[in-house]
């Protein structure tokens, strides 16, 4: 039970890094080094928003703080995703390798705006009182922290499912990313969708950074410990699609979890990669792959 | 030169653009309205360039485009769309990964989202509500065809451009493709401009005729003075 616990909270803050790069690299192909900076952002937001509201209402402040955060978190993430793929991104569609060395020049700059805000050491934020302790169920301890990062991330899911499946953006979110041109020969203004897409991945990063803040310190690399894992989350299960990634997380989560209690927390982690690699090899596109069938039929 | 106003799509003095190279030189073509307009010619000459050309998907710098009078070569290729042309690329282009549905819907974006899916729709195509909840990718080349058309008409467009309709289809379903072709045309009243290749499809089909060679019209006139004969030599030498 505990081990289930433990696999499926290390998956759902795996999920909930990935949720955004699935859409920037999942669906818009955008290999978004800056990613990690975006969560990083987010949780600054987070020590801000509580800061500010514990100077102004007290104690009570921090905890109304960190919940607000998370919509003033994804709003700030959003706007700055926004700008970055007018001014950087959308001149690099296409060109993955130039993306990635632009958006990796934009973490630098970003972690190191970062330190010089907030400085070298890291900061805590708050765990809100209804957050703080655990609950009991048998002889496992589930804590709440956890549990709050697993009912953000199955709103996320929903939210994200919802808005990409039953609204009117979501539909030209899809055919825009399969099928850029095509898309626009249908009336659709694919740099409006591109923008909004880019953007919503980015606010995503930015919630996600808000739940890595309960978890520890946050410092300007905070970002980094969590970008491999979101890029082989999206990678394993296939680029493009949704389910995949919550399969890919899941995978990366219980693995891990499964094989530090049979070995140590580094050996897990090379065990995980060295299999992600061999499947990889042997399934290049992942889990799941989109099929269509060719002319001459 | 004729006037405009016979011109539901009058290319002038077109130059298009792959990166530096100049594959189309200074076209003219003009599809009147009411009519089927086919151009064709061998592969690579440069037919599938013209149409993407005049959905703004190729570099094209100088010339003009008239649409309805009014010239469109420095419009996005959304404001084309909604402006009034409806295009059907070579290969379909069909959304894999959205239902049939979802594919027909997405035309309503030329009309800013709004509205419904008009019931001549399913009346051309009677295939398409039965597989409206299955996906693009897993309809057959023909099934695809007609999805494709369908999508275009969605748009409201006044004229419908179509690359190689009959590329890769069963010649039983090919029949059914000409036949919704002339039914657009004839019922719905939208000028129709066709690239192709099989010569006895636009042969039985168009009103009238270009004949591409190397990026320039080398032959042009009405379907039913040419000699299909001549046509055919200038397909294969």
């Amino acid at each position: 039970m505990n081990l289930l616990f433990n696999g499926l909270s290390l998956s759902s803050i795996i999920l909930l890094a990935s949720l955004g790069l699935a859409i920037t690299f999942g669906l818009m192909r955008v290999i978004n080094m800056a990613h990690g900076e975006f969560m990083m952002i987010g949780a600054y937001t987070s020590y801000v928003i509580q800061n500010l509201l514990q100077t102004w209402l007290g104690n009570s402040g921090a905890d109304v703080g960190y919940f607000l955060s998370i919509i003033i978190a994804f709003a700030v993430t959003f706007l700055i995703g926004s700008l970055l793929e007018t001014l950087v991104v959308s001149r690099l569609y296409g060109r993955e390798i130039d993306s990635l060395l632009a958006t990796w020049g934009i973490s630098l700059i970003l972690q190191q705006a970062a330190r010089t805000i907030f400085g070298t050491q890291g900061v805590l934020v708050t765990t809100p009182k209804v957050l703080s302790g655990s609950i009991r169920i048998g002889k496992t301890s589930l804590s709440m922290t956890r549990l709050f990062i697993i009912a953000l991330v199955a709103c996320c899911l929903l939210l994200v499912w919802f808005l990409m499946y039953r609204t009117n953006f979501g539909r030209q979110m899809r055919a825009v990313m399969q099928n850029r041109s095509m898309a626009q020969c249908m009336g659709i203004n694919s740099r409006k969708i591109d923008n909004l897409t880019f953007s919503i991945g980015s606010g995503l990063a930015g919630i996600a950074g808000c739940s890595i803040a309960l978890l520890g310190s946050i410092d300007s690399t905070v970002g980094q410990n969590y970008i491999v894992n979101t890029f082989m989350a999206v990678v394993l299960g296939g680029v493009g699609k949704l389910l995949g990634t919550v399969l890919g997380s899941s995978i990366i989560g219980f693995s891990s979890i499964g094989f530090e209690t049979m070995t140590s927390s580094s050996i897990a982690k090379a065990i995980v990669l060295l299999i992600i690699i061999i499947f990889l090899q042997k399934k290049p596109q992942g889990l799941f792959t989109v099929r269509s069938r060719a002319l001459d039929e | 030169m004729e006037g405009a106003v016979n011109g539901m799509l009058k290319i002038e003095q077109m130059d298009a653009y792959y990166g530096e190279s100049r594959v189309i030189p200074g076209l003219n073509l003009q599809a009147k309205k009411g009519e089927i307009t086919c151009l064709i010619g061998r592969n690579g000459v440069g037919k599938s360039t013209t149409l993407k050309s005049i959905m703004g998907l190729v570099k094209t710098p100088t010339g003009r485009i008239l649409l309805a009078d009014q010239d469109i070569i420095h419009m996005k290729t959304y404001d084309r769309v909604k402006k009034g042309i409806g295009y059907v690329p070579q290969g379909r282009d069909i959304f894999p990964q959205m239902t049939v549905q979802e594919n027909i819907e997405l035309g309503l974006q030329a009309l800013g989202g709004k509205g419904k899916v008009p019931e001549y729709i399913y009346d051309l195509f009677p295939i398409l509500p039965q597989f409206a909840k299955r996906k693009g990718g897993d309809l057959s080349g023909g099934q695809q065809q007609q999805l494709a058309i369908a999508r275009a008409l969605v748009t409201d467009p006044k004229i419908l451009i179509l690359d190689e309709p009959t590329e890769g289809i069963q010649p039983s379903i090919i029949q059914d493709i000409g036949e919704a072709i002339r039914r657009v045309n004839k019922e719905l009243d939208i000028t129709v401009l066709i690239v192709e290749q099989y010569l006895d499809f636009v042969l039985g089909i168009s009103d009238a005729l270009y004949v591409m060679e190397k990026g320039s019209i080398v032959l042009q006139g009405r379907t039913k003075e040419m000699d299909p004969r001549k046509v055919q030599k200038m397909m294969t030498d």
